[in-house]
Order: C-alpha cells, then sequence, then structure tokens
C-alpha cells in the first residue's frame, strides 16, 4: 500500500480544501463571518474606504458643479486619467468572470474557493469603471443620448462610434456577470436565511434567496441556469475587453490605432484581474481565518496565470515596437520611441519594470507559494496595468503636427476621482464581506469527498480506490445537509 | 303563493349592499369614497391636483427668470430688416495711421470690423488690432460717467465746470493753458485746432506718440527740409530691404504694406517672378520671419550696416550720393555682414534700372538711417516708384517730435506754468518714458482734464476724467498717409454717453455747434463748397472715403539734401534693450481686449505677457534659462520681469514690448492680481527712447508662461525627419520642380533622407460620401502669401463669439481658437541655435471628407454635411471629447468651463447673432463660417439671373480670408472650375495634410517658396 499511496499523491492533487472540514464546519466558518456583530479591523477599514468614497463624491460633485476643466485635460490630450481609471477598472473586472465561468466551463474544480470572491470583485470593478465614462463626458446630464432610447427628437446614437460599442459591451458584461453571481449567491443565501437569528436578516436573506429550499428539482434548474451563465459570461470575458480595445484601435492615432489591441487588452485584463483578486484574496484569507478554503494551491494557480499573462503582455509590448518599425509608417514608430524616452518614458518604465520584469520572480516556487511575495507582486502588477493605461492613452500628447504637442500633468481632482474610486470599490466590497457569504458554500462543499454520495466515510462505498484517503474524516461531522 | 319579484338587474335581484347603497346615491358613478365626476375624477382628487398644481408651479417660480422683452420697431429704420446685417463703411487710424473699414451691424449693434475692399490704404485686409477694436466698443471697464477726482459726476456738471474753466482762459488769453493730444490725422480736428489756437492764442499744443515717429521726421527733414512719411509701394519693388522695419507686422501701413508685398509672392505658375526680401534686425519681427535673408545685427549697429551698404553702393560710382552721406559711409570692418552687404548692394545695383527696389529704414532706427535711406532709395530709382514720400500731415510742421513733446511738457510741469492741461485721448501718466517722471509732473498742473476711454492712469489722476467715444459712436474724419480721406461714420449712440476729441475741442472753444456730425460736415462742406455737397457726402459715405486726394498731400520727388546736421551714433557696447511696439496691444491702448491679450506672439507664442525675449548664445552667456525672473537694468534704472529665450534674435540683444502691466480697473475675469505683464515704460528715456544698454540679472524663481506652442520643430526629434507639413522650396529649385510640394517628401526642395513608404491607396472603412451636391466648399491658404501676423484668428474669434480663456487655462492648453498659427523654426545642421528661419501655418478645421472625428461620436453629434462640410451640432454634443482626440490635426477645442457666461453683459451686445455662444461640456471648431455660405446660399437663390446667383456665391468668404491683409486664403465652391479657389487648388504648389491617412482634407496649401540670394547661399 506504500507504493500506492506515493502514487495516489502524484495521480491525484492535494486537497482543494485543506484543514478536514466538514459540511456543517465549512457553513460555520463562512456563516460566522456574517452573522458576528462586525471585527474592529472591518470597522476601520470600512471607515478608511468610506472616506474613500467621501473623496470620490467630493471631486465628482466639484467636477459636476465646475465642469471638466477642474481635471489636467488639455487640448491634444482630451482624455486623461479617467478613460485610464475606466480602462483598469475595466481589466480588473474580468477576472472574476472568468473564474467562474470559463474555468467552470472546464471544471477547474479548484476556482470553488475563490470564485465568488472573484465575482464580486468583478461586480465591483465595473461599477468603478462605469463611473468614469459617466462623468468624463462634459455634459453629463445628456449622457442618456448615449443610449438607444426612442425619442422625440427620432435620433439615434452613433452606431459606428466604439464609445457607444462599449456601452453595449459593458453594460451587457455588468448584466450577466450580476446575474451570474446572484444565480451562484442563491443556495448561499437561502442558507443564510435558515440560519437568521432576527427578523431583518431573515426577511432580507429570505427575499434574496428567491424561496429556495434546497429541492432536487431546486437544483436542477441552478445547474442548468449556471451552466447557460457560464456559458453567456464566457464570450463576454473576451469581447469587452475586446471592445474597450476599439476605443484606441479604430482612431487614427499612431499609438492606438493597432490590431494587436484586442488580444493585448484581453491577456492584459486577465493579468490586473488575477492580480487584484490576489491582493484581495491574500489578507482576506487571513483576516477571516480561511486559509482552509483558499489554499497555498489557490495562490499559486493564480501566480501562474499572472506569470503567463504577465508575458503575454510583455510579448504585446515587444510586438508593438517591432510592428511599428516594420510598417514603416514614421509616425507609429516615432510614437513608440517617444513612449520610451519621450517626456513620458518614466510612466513607460514603471509599466514594463511591473508587468514584465517583476512576475518573472514567479517562476521561483518558493515565492510563487509565499503569500507575502505574492501580494507584493500583485500589487506592482496592479501598478504596472494602471501605468499601461496611462502609457497608452498617452499617446495622445505626441500625435501627428508638433505644433499641437503638449502635456499631461493632473491636477489633484484627476487623483481625487483615482483613490475615490478606490474607496468606492474597497465599500461595497467590504459590505459584501460582511453580509453576503464571501466563499461559496455550495459549492466548495461539492468539491468535499463528502460530496460524493459514494465517499468510504459513509461507510456503503468501500470499493473506492482512495477510499483511505479521508477516511478519518467523520460522518456524524458532515452529511448531506450541512 | 310565490311571490313574483320583477327585477331591472341581476345586482337588484341579488340586493347585494353595494346595490343598497347604490340606490342611496346621487351619482351612480361613484365607487363609494366620494362623490366622483363623470370623467371619474373625484371633487376631492381634483381639488387635491390643483392644489399641488398650484404648489408646484410655486417650486418652479423659484428659478428667477430674467424680464424680457421683445420690442418691435415702432418705427421701422428704412431698409433695415430684422435678422439681416447692415453694413457701414466707415474708419479710423492707430496713432495716425488710417484704415478704411466696413462694420457689420445688426439691428443697430456692431458686431464684426471688415477692411474696405475699395479703400486705396486697406484692399479689404485689416489688421489684427482693428478686428478687436469692436470688442473695445462694448468694453464694460470704459469710463461711464465724467468722474471729478475718484466721484462719479455728470455730464451737466462736468460741461458747466469746463465751460467756467475755460472762460477763464479765454479772458486771460490762454495762458497756462496746455493741450496734450495724440496724433490726429483729421482734417476737421486741424481746423479746429487753428481756430483753438486762435482762440486761445497762449495755450501750447503738444502732439504726443509714445510708439513715436520722431526718427522718419527728423531724417526726413535732413533730406527734404520738413517732416515727410514714406509711403511704400511694395509691388514696385523686386527687391525689398528691411533695415529693422516691421512693415508686415506692427510699423506703419500694415496692411497696406502687407497687401502690395504679397502680390510678388503669388507665383501662379513657373514663369512668375518673385520679390526677394532681405530683413537686417536685431529682434525677431514678424517681418523678419518672411525674409529670404536676415541679418541678425543688434539694433543699435544697423546704423553702420545701412552706412555699409551706402559705401559698397557708392563705391564704382555706381550711383551718386549727396557728399556728407558718402563721407560717413564705410564698411562694418565685420567679414560676415559686410559679405551680405556687398550682395545685397550687387541685387539692389541690378534692379536700378530693372524691376526696382525698394529699402525701409524701421521706426527705431536712428534719423541717420532714416536720411541716408530716404538717400538711397531716391538714387536707386525707387522715389516716385516705390516709395513715396508724403508730408507729414499728422501734426502741424512746427511740432517738435513726440518724445521732444512730452519733454517739453514736463518741463513746462515742473516749472509750475501748466494752469490747465487737456489732455486728448492719451495716456502718459502710463506710457511716458521712466526719466520723465511724468506721474509727479502730471500733478503740478493745476487743472488736469483727461479724455480718456477708461479710467486710466492718466484718467485717475486728472482733476476731470471725461469718458471718450469709441470711434464706431461718432463721426471723424481720418487722412491717411497717401492723402486719402477716410470718413468715419458711428454705427451706434455713445454707449455711455462719451464725446470725441472733436466734440470736447467744439465744446472747449464754446461754439454753438457741437455736434461731431454737424462739425464734420460743416468743415467739408465749407471746403467743397455747398453746391452739391450733399450728393457728394453721400458718396463718401456710402464708399467710406473721398477719391479726391487731400489738399497739399502731394509727394516730394526731390532729390534727398543728405544728413544735414545729423551724426552717426556709436552702437550701444554689450547688452541691448530694444523698446519695440506690441503687435497686439500697440502702445498699451489695447491692454483690455481680452482678444488681444490672448493672440499667441507670432514667434514666441507666449499669451497674456510680454517676457524680455533674449537669443540662446546671450541666454547662455548671461546664464538664464527660459522662464526665469529677472532683474533689467536700464537707464539708471530697474524693472523686475522675467526672460523667455527664443531663437532669431541677435546676440546681446533683448527685446521689451511697450504696452504691457497697466494697473487700471479691468473687467478681465482672468486677471491673477489684475496686472498683465510687465510694465517696461519706467526703463525707457525720453532721450533715447528705442534702445539702451542694459544688464540682466537672475533674481531667482520661475516665471509661468503661456505658451499655445510648445514644441517648435516640424522634426519630432530621435532622429526621425522633418514632417512634411510646411513644404518649402527655393525659387530655383521650384522653377525646376514646380511639383515639388505633390510629392510630401521634400524638405527645404530636397529629398529626404528617409522617404516614407508608399503603399497602395489606403481606403474608408465605411463608404464614402459621393459629394455629388451644386457646391462643395474647400479653402486654399497660400503659404507664400501669409505672413503670419495672426490677424485671421482675432477675425474669427470676432466672427465666431469665441471665447477668450485667460492666461492660466492658455497655458493649460485650452485656448479655443479656431484657427491657429502653428510656427515652426527651420535650422540648417551646424548652425547656431540663434540662425533660422520661420515657417508659419494657419490651421482650422480642415474640413476631411474621410473626417476621423466623425465616425467616433456617440451621438452623432458632428457629421457632414452634402456639401463637404463637417459640421458640428453644439446641441447635441454631449462632450466625450472623443472627436478632439481623432483629430490628426487637433483643432477641435472644447468648453473646459462655461467660458462664454463668464463673459461681462456689456460683451454680449458685441456678439454675432448669426452663431451660436458655446456653452459648457461642448466641442467646437472651425465652421467654415457656416452662417456666411448660408447666407450667400440663400442670396444666391435669390438673385434673378445665373450670373448673380454665381456672384452671390463667389462671394462667399469667411471671416478669416476676409481680414486676411495679404488675401493669402481664399474660399469658394470647388465643383466650379472658375472659382478662386478650384484655381488656386490647380496650381502646382498645391497640396495638402496628412494625405497618408486618407483623411482628403478640403483644405489645401499652396507651398512656401522662398528667394535667396544665390550669392549667399540658402
Amino acid at each position: 500500500m506504500a507504493t500506492h499511496d506515493s502514487q495516489s499523491e502524484t495521480i491525484f492533487p492535494p486537497p482543494l480544501v485543506s484543514g478536514n472540514p466538514t459540511f456543517h464546519s465549512i457553513t460555520e466558518a463562512v456563516c460566522s463571518v456574517v452573522e458576528a456583530p462586525p471585527s474592529k479591523g472591518w470597522i476601520a477599514s470600512f471607515l478608511v474606504s468610506l472616506m474613500g468614497l467621501g473623496i470620490l463624491g467630493i471631486s465628482v460633485g466639484w467636477l459636476f458643479w465646475e465642469g471638466t476643466g477642474v481635471w489636467g485635460l488639455n487640448q491634444p490630450v482630451s482624455w486623461g486619467l479617467a478613460i485610464v481609471n475606466f480602462v483598469f477598472w475595466v481589466g480588473i473586472g474580468h477576472a472574476g468572470t472568468l473564474i467562474s465561468a470559463i474555468l467552470f466551463l472546464f471544471r477547474q474544480k479548484w476556482r470553488t474557493s475563490i470564485n465568488r470572491f472573484a465575482e464580486a470583485m468583478t461586480i465591483f470593478a465595473v461599477i468603478c469603471a462605469l463611473v468614469f465614462p459617466t462623468i468624463h463626458v462634459g455634459r453629463v446630464w445628456l449622457l442618456y443620448w448615449a443610449l438607444p432610447i426612442p425619442n422625440q427628437m427620432g435620433m439615434w446614437p452613433n452606431f459606428r462610434s466604439p464609445l457607444l460599442w462599449d456601452v453595449f459591451a459593458v453594460s451587457t458584461y455588468f448584466t450577466v456577470s450580476l446575474l451570474f453571481w446572484f444565480t451562484g449567491l442563491i443556495p448561499d443565501l437561502a442558507t443564510l436565511r435558515d440560519r437568521a437569528k432576527n427578523k431583518i436578516a431573515y426577511w432580507g436573506y429570505g427575499l434574496a434567496a428567491l424561496g429556495w429550499r434546497g429541492a432536487n428539482r431546486h437544483w436542477q434548474n441552478y445547474e442548468k441556469a449556471y451552466l447557460i451563465l457560464a456559458g453567456l459570461s464566457a464570450p463576454l470575458v473576451l469581447s469587452v475587453h475586446t471592445i474597450v480595445s476599439f476605443d484606441f484601435a479604430v482612431s487614427v492615432i499612431p499609438g492606438w490605432h493597432t490590431t494587436i489591441f484586442p488580444p493585448y487588452f484581453v491577456a492584459g485584463a486577465i493579468f490586473s484581474g488575477f492580480a487584484m483578486v490576489l491582493t484581495l484574496a491574500i489578507p482576506a484569507r487571513k483576516i477571516f481565518k480561511l486559509e482552509d478554503f483558499i489554499t497555498v494551491r489557490h495562490i499559486e494557480n493564480m501566480n501562474k496565470i499572472i506569470l503567463t499573462t504577465g508575458m503575454m503582455v510583455g510579448y504585446a509590448y515587444a510586438m508593438e515596437f517591432f510592428i511599428a518599425w516594420y510598417s514603416a509608417s514614421e509616425y507609429e514608430s516615432f510614437t513608440f520611441v517617444n513612449r520610451a524616452f519621450g517626456p513620458y518614458a518614466w510612466a513607460y518604465w514603471i509599466m514594463v519594470s511591473c508587468n514584465v520584469i517583476t512576475p518573472q520572480l514567479f517562476w521561483s516556487k518558493k515565492i510563487r507559494t509565499s503569500m507575502t511575495w505574492s501580494f507584493v507582486l500583485s500589487i506592482f502588477v496592479n501598478i504596472g496595468m494602471w501605468f499601461e493605461r496611462f502609457v497608452i492613452t498617452m499617446s495622445l500628447h505626441r500625435d501627428y503636427l508638433p505644433s499641437s504637442w503638449d502635456y499631461y500633468t493632473p491636477t489633484l481632482w484627476d487623483f481625487g476621482c483615482l483613490v475615490g474610486s478606490f474607496g468606492l470599490f474597497f465599500t461595497l466590497f467590504l459590505l459584501f464581506l460582511k453580509f453576503l457569504p464571501s466563499i461559496a458554500m455550495a459549492e466548495v462543499k461539492g468539491v468535499l469527498p463528502q460530496a460524493d454520495p459514494h465517499w468510504a466515510g459513509y461507510g456503503h462505498a468501500g470499493d473506492h480506490a482512495h477510499e483511505g484517503q479521508h477516511a478519518h474524516a467523520a460522518a456524524d461531522k458532515g452529511g448531506h445537509h450541512g | 303563493m310565490s311571490k313574483k319579484r320583477y327585477w331591472r338587474s341581476l345586482e337588484e335581484l341579488e340586493n347585494t349592499p353595494e346595490f343598497q347603497s347604490a340606490l342611496a346615491r346621487e351619482f351612480p358613478d361613484d365607487d363609494g369614497d366620494g362623490e366622483k365626476t363623470q370623467d371619474g375624477t373625484s371633487r376631492r382628487h381634483f381639488l387635491g391636483l390643483m392644489g399641488a398644481s398650484i404648489a408646484l408651479s410655486g417650486v418652479t417660480g423659484c428659478v428667477r427668470r430674467p424680464v424680457q422683452h421683445i420690442r418691435p420697431y415702432s418705427k421701422a429704420p428704412e431698409d433695415l430688416v430684422p435678422g439681416i446685417a447692415q453694413h457701414y463703411a466707415t474708419g479710423t487710424h492707430i496713432a495716425g495711421r488710417a484704415i478704411g473699414l466696413v462694420v457689420e451691424t445688426h439691428e443697430g449693434r456692431p458686431t464684426k470690423i471688415e477692411g474696405n475692399p475699395d479703400h486705396p490704404q486697406t484692399f479689404g485686409g485689416t489688421a489684427g488690432v482693428h478686428q478687436a477694436m469692436v470688442l473695445n466698443l462694448f468694453d464694460p471697464s470704459r469710463l461711464k460717467l465724467p468722474m471729478k477726482g475718484d466721484k462719479a459726476s455728470s455730464w451737466a456738471d462736468a460741461l458747466a465746470g469746463l465751460k467756467a474753466q475755460f472762460d477763464a482762459l479765454k479772458a486771460n488769453g490762454g495762458n497756462g493753458l496746455v493741450v496734450l493730444s495724440e496724433s490726429l490725422p483729421s482734417p476737421t480736428a486741424r481746423s479746429l485746432r487753428e481756430r483753438f489756437q486762435a482762440a486761445y492764442p497762449g495755450a501750447k499744443w503738444f502732439t504726443y506718440e509714445s510708439i513715436h515717429d520722431d526718427n522718419q521726421r527728423a531724417g526726413t527733414i535732413a533730406a527734404f527740409g520738413s517732416p515727410h512719411v514714406a509711403v511704400h509701394r511694395l509691388n514696385e519693388a523686386r527687391v525689398v530691404v528691411s533695415l529693422d522695419c516691421d512693415f508686415l507686422g506692427a510699423e506703419g501701413d500694415v496692411v497696406l504694406n502687407s497687401n502690395l508685398w504679397a502680390r510678388n509672392r503669388r507665383l501662379r505658375s513657373v514663369e512668375d517672378k518673385m520679390s526677394r526680401l532681405y530683413a537686417v534686425e536685431g529682434v525677431f519681427s514678424v517681418t523678419g520671419t518672411n525674409a529670404d535673408h536676415r541679418l541678425r545685427v543688434k539694433s543699435s549697429e544697423i546704423e553702420s550696416v545701412v552706412l555699409a551698404l551706402a559705401a559698397e553702393l557708392a563705391k564704382d560710382g555706381q550711383v551718386v550720393l549727396p557728399e556728407d552721406i558718402k563721407a560717413v559711409a564705410k564698411p562694418t570692418g565685420k567679414p560676415a555682414v559686410d559679405k551680405f552687404v556687398a550682395a545685397l548692394a550687387k541685387d539692389l545695383a541690378a534692379q536700378r534700372n530693372g524691376p526696382g527696389s525698394l529699402l525701409l529704414a524701421g521706426r527705431r532706427q536712428s534719423p541717420v538711417v532714416h536720411a541716408v535711406v530716404t538717400a538711397l532709395n531716391h538714387v536707386l530709382g525707387n522715389n516716385g516708384r516705390s516709395v513715396h514720400y508724403f508730408p507729414d500731415h499728422r501734426r502741424f510742421e512746427a511740432e517738435g517730435g513726440d518724445m521732444a513733446n512730452i519733454k517739453a511738457l514736463t518741463d513746462l510741469l515742473n516749472g509750475g506754468a501748466v494752469d490747465t492741461l487737456l489732455v486728448l485721448g492719451v495716456n502718459p501718466v502710463y506710457t511716458a518714458p521712466g526719466d520723465l517722471a511724468f506721474g509727479e509732473a502730471f500733478k503740478k498742473a493745476k487743472t488736469k482734464i483727461a479724455l480718456a476711454e477708461y479710467a486710466d492712469e492718466t484718467a485717475r489722476a486728472a482733476d476731470w476724467a471725461l469718458p471718450k467715444a469709441h470711434f464706431l459712436e461718432t463721426w471723424g474724419d481720418v487722412v491717411g498717409t497717401d492723402g486719402t480721406v477716410t470718413i468715419q461714420q458711428p454705427t451706434i449712440q455713445p454707449i455711455w454717453g462719451g464725446k470725441s476729441e472733436l466734440e470736447l475741442l467744439a465744446l472747449a472753444l464754446g461754439m454753438a455747434q457741437t455736434d461731431g456730425r454737424e462739425l464734420v460736415r460743416e468743415y467739408w462742406k465749407n471746403r467743397e463748397g455747398a453746391v452739391g455737397f450733399y450728393k457728394k457726402w453721400r458718396t463718401w459715405l456710402a464708399d467710406g472715403f473721398s477719391k479726391q486726394p487731400f489738399f497739399g498731400v502731394t509727394p516730394s520727388f526731390k532729390a534727398p539734401a543728405g544728413l544735414g546736421s545729423l551724426q552717426p551714433s556709436a552702437p550701444v557696447a554689450g547688452l541691448e534693450v530694444a523698446f519695440v511696439e506690441s503687435l497686439f496691444l500697440f502702445d498699451g491702448r489695447f491692454a483690455n481686449n481680452p482678444w488681444l491679450l490672448e493672440m499667441p506672439d507670432p514667434i514666441i507664442k507666449t499669451t497674456w505677457d510680454n517676457p524680455l525675449a533674449i537669443g540662446f548664445a546671450t541666454a547662455e552667456k548671461l546664464g538664464l534659462n527660459d522662464g526665469d525672473k529677472v532683474s533689467l537694468e536700464a537707464n539708471g534704472k530697474k524693472l523686475d520681469a522675467a526672460v523667455v529665450v527664443v531663437a532669431g534674435l541677435a546676440d546681446d540683444q533683448v527685446v521689451a514690448q511697450l504696452g504691457w502691466g497697466r494697473d487700471f480697473g479691468s473687467f478681465l475675469p482672468y486677471h491673477e492680481n489684475g496686472v498683465v505683464g510687465f510694465n517696461v515704460n519706467p526703463v525707457r528715456a525720453s532721450g533715447a527712447p528705442d534702445r539702451a544698454g542694459a544688464k540682466l540679472t537672475a533674481t531667482g524663481g520661475t516665471y509661468v508662461l503661456a505658451r499655445t506652442q510648445v514644441y517648435s520643430k516640424q522634426d519630432p526629434g530621435f532622429g526621425y525627419p522633418a514632417r512634411a507639413l510646411v513644404r518649402e522650396a527655393d525659387y530655383d529649385d521650384f522653377q525646376k520642380n514646380p511639383k515639388f510640394a505633390k510629392a510630401g517628401i521634400l524638405e527645404h526642395g530636397k529629398p529626404r533622407p528617409k522617404a516614407m513608404v508608399v503603399h497602395p491607396p489606403e481606403k474608408a472603412i465605411y463608404e464614402e460620401q459621393k459629394y455629388d451636391s451644386q457646391y462643395q466648399w474647400g479653402m486654399a491658404i497660400d503659404l507664400n502669401a501669409c505672413t503670419g501676423c495672426g490677424t485671421c484668428m482675432v477675425a474669427c474669434s470676432a466672427e465666431n463669439n469665441i471665447s477668450p480663456v485667460g492666461k492660466d487655462q492658455t497655458r493649460r492648453g485650452r485656448e479655443m481658437h479656431w484657427i491657429r498659427m502653428d510656427r515652426y523654426f527651420v535650422s540648417d545642421e551646424g548652425k547656431p541655435a540663434d540662425e533660422v528661419q520661420v515657417v508659419h501655418q494657419p490651421l482650422g478645421c480642415q474640413h476631411c471628407e474621410n473626417a476621423p472625428c466623425e465616425n467616433v461620436c456617440p451621438v452623432a453629434a458632428t457629421s457632414h454635411s452634402p456639401e463637404g462640410l463637417n459640421e458640428m451640432a453644439y446641441n447635441r454634443c454631449i462632450g466625450t471629447r472623443y472627436c478632439a482626440n481623432n483629430c490628426p490635426f487637433k483643432v477641435r477645442r472644447f468648453n473646459f468651463y462655461n467660458f462664454a457666461k463668464d463673459y461681462p453683459e456689456t460683451l454680449h451686445m458685441g456678439r454675432n447673432p448669426n452663431v451660436t455662444v458655446r456653452f459648457r461640456g461642448v466641442i467646437e471648431k472651425c465652421t467654415y463660417c457656416v452662417q456666411r455660405i448660408n447666407a450667400g446660399r440663400i442670396a444666391s437663390k435669390k438673385a434673378n439671373s445665373p450670373e448673380a446667383a454665381k456672384a452671390a456665391i463667389n462671394a462667399i468668404t469667411p471671416a478669416c480670408a476676409q481680414a486676411c491683409p495679404t488675401d493669402a486664403i481664399v474660399f469658394g465652391n470647388i465643383s466650379d472650375k472658375d472659382s478662386a479657389v478650384s484655381k488656386a487648388r490647380a496650381l502646382d504648389r498645391e497640396y495638402r495634410l496628412l494625405t497618408e491617412l486618407n483623411v482628403k482634407p478640403r483644405t489645401s496649401y499652396l507651398a512656401k517658396v522662398r528667394n535667396p540670394n544665390p550669392e549667399l547661399g540658402s
């Protein structure tokens, strides 16, 4: 049996959930975060986030009151931090759906303990992203003209405009992601409802749970709906950032007008999205004691994806330069030389260092399994990806006619909106952590050995090859209805 | 037995409680909770709704809307159709230089000034300042009431006071009365002045302009015995030599000069000859930027260059110069300068019996230069041909020069000899050179009366400040330097009840007739005779000028005498500061005009400022950097200012612009501290007002400059070849390859080192428009005629209600000009950075046929008209600014704030009612003046013959083209092969920008051709 054991270790990967939980212990671990009174740490973080949200409110209020001029924009650079932030947040909003939908479709079971998290992050990131196209227009009060609403003017939006495509792409993505997230929440909400000790929670979770009773029929419908939504979401992951990249690629501006943008943006989005998941998950697993669910294996897997997509992004950077030279377009190649050595060279080199160079450290297993390293490097990637969008947007500062060239310096109000968007994000995220199950209990339970009806622990399926593996988990502690 | 029941309805049969209650009610519709009216509304509900409506209408009442009245004309003026502009011919002058104008008025409000196309000194163009003068009319900071000290008074009190004052003066023969006036080229004023001096024999009259003409005056006195003024006919000269004379920018009859100069630069075909312009200057002027050859010499050394030129020309007895000139004429001894002079002399001599030449002496150059230039022009056969020396009629012959006058007045004041000082339209407290301490002296006059447009420095120090009427408010007459009489016809009642100089003089004389119109008419009636005068007068008013030359103004053709008592002067040693007029503020009289303040300097491209300009070599020598705060020491005085480092200046030359740094009650909302720029008058000296030895020391710190153009070269850097934006060639290369501009890969006529790879024609992603409607609009800009003066930019602001944005916003790159003037420096490799040439390129919306801005707008706010206009629907714009990003020419402008709303109210009166005023958050840009196109199309439709219809279309002229003094811009229907624009587009030099992007611009450029002297190389 000894040889058999060593074989089983190589054939069977380490467990998806460590600490040998039972169904009940999982419920306890996840629900206690929601049910217990808020911790001091949570309250402190929430107040800081609220302050950030306040900064957003003040910045946007002043912007609306005074006009777009409070930002640092100028004549060649008509898009600045607002668009940078928009693309940055949309990018972050990618990992959630990717982890949920695509990994779900590929039956990657390790996703279960991080998908809720990542989906929530997606929703909130997209909300943050949507703030920016809204506030960056000169006449906010007329923004609805960009929506295809029948009106007395008989005017439709301009369907040729990539900005309009954005409206469709991002709103579709947001809607589908929200539904997907909500659908996944239903069984867990029902659990919270059933455990509720006060009326408000009971009614609140009860309404949201849509009458879920865990019936077989419910599960069947649920699984189908989840699969369909996963199927719908998967192409959206690719389409959203493709379309966002069209904002740039469809223009005539050198540095924007490139066919590489769609795949390059998608890779970058996954890259930044996973980095953000790490940034959030590493502290959260520590604070909420979820190490058993978000294991080192999860972190390592994500680091591998970061390493891969980081190299894809690096490849794109190199290819942009190559094509700029190969195209023999003076404007194009000048733009890239100017990117690396012109007035915004500092931003370019921050981008390259953070996105291409530092992620290479993940080749080392020691680093990619180290929480501290992973956290620090994820922050680097976040910074680098923000700068990537900044560098791309700043292609505007030197385009065709040198007479128009200028330099864009963001103002305090530009930064106010950036900082404020983090405030909004973390406010929403902390509310989510406090009021909703941050780990998909039902799904995690589904990947436990106990979920197997023939599991040895139940004592009626002794013919399993690896029966002994989890045999010590007592059946009386677990159960089908934890 | 069963009881029979009769029933009407099932309800009755069932006898439900509802039925019971229904029976009891009067109105059967009711559902039981109260009475209902027939349409289903209960009385309570109705009352509730009414109450809410009234309450809510009260809420809407919280927004107070101003009461507005629309009043019809109870007596409609003849020929006035509301909504249709009227045009009146008028004219004015700046420091005695006349301009004939046509003013567009809408329902009695003048909104736009244009050049009078028939006027012989204007030819339909203007300079930037003329365009902007309409804004001064509506300036809210104008003096509105007579001020006694600092208290507002009334005209009745002021006139009573004036009368008492002048009655007393009349009694003592006018002793102690002094008048200080601006240069008054008005025959009526001249006659009033004669009467004035008869009525007040003891009175003294001084004429003073800070931008003085003393040197020309002294030089021509030496040459002809009396003051003369040179009137140039640049079209008659093949070789033009500017000796520090900015005849295309700020000096003299700029509009006339520009127009005539450009006539020899048109190059319609390879056979066309082209003039050659040499410029010798220390400053970098607009003229200098257009020169084919430019010699950088310090301002004070130009005299030696002129004398060297005289020596060179007289060398082999080619020309015979007066002996006293010959005696002082000698080479400079500097090889580079003498080489230039030798080549120049040869070129000039070759023109002597040929196509003609012309030398122009700058206003700031010494009397010796003027005398020598007068003599040279005469001996080169130019006198009477390319130059006419007219007697200077702007002041009385016996009078001294400007600087002598202001000095004499100061001495009188300091001697306590002035009892009453009447200041007519000048501002000596601000403009007088610092050595005179005029402000202190001014206080010594017992009674000071100032006629001023603003509560300016002088008016504030006066006992009585009387509001001066704007030229568009009063009658007058102006004589041009060549004797053309222009009638100044008002277009509006004085808005604040001001008086003109003529009217105030009449009042001071105690004349019975003090109405401006009558004064002018009386004068001319007396001169021309009463018979037939009315008809003549009407003709003059309609034409705007009299076709008969003014009396006594005939040019002098006699040989200049020489130098007389004039002595050549030694150049200033070391660093030297030159005091130059501001191209847009002039002597400071336009210092409250935001259109002009926001005009970028043609070379430095700074707005809202007058930093001291120095060259690169000078900056290096002094250890100064661009924007450094400095202290300028000259004439024993110190001034805190800032420097700007710019190419093209002579070494050791500092250029200080006059006219800035005024502190007076300005409306300008953009002032940071109430003062715009630096006042350099205090360091100027009346004895040598044009230049002085100077010392510059850094005082630490950097001054913020607002430039509209940051990057100055077509060469983008990093070893990339220059971009083919302004394409130019030398005249010889043009002869060999007239279509050089088409290639788009030439640089100064030579093949580029690395040509862009030519690929198959690009295709538009969307189906292209057919553009098959009758009119297709296009524009052509001749870069060879464009001088870079910037008039088009001011004209565009005036026509299109463009908001000025102020220094801070300009610094942030948010200026709103729809047409901008791109300026690129061109230098040869290996030459010092100061040795540059300049190219100018006016650039507005190119109206691309495949406009990249259009398809990216999410709300379709910008789209293409079937006539090829790239149109902008402001009302539809939500302000994503995507179009601005995607414009490869970066001509789209965004309203970052509500610039238009923050504009003072009186200025709203001057707005063009045919152009939407843009609000916050929308994009705007050049429309090719679509309002004028539409007006032309309507006129064409109404025309009763095909010829008249075509003429109406051909008459369509956008504001920039209309104002351009050199007619460099032509506009029209490109589908008509005979239109001016089609002909321009058919020229060899035609090219369009960024054709490699397949945007298909509708604006064409005609490439620049320089005409260097082969002996000097290019």
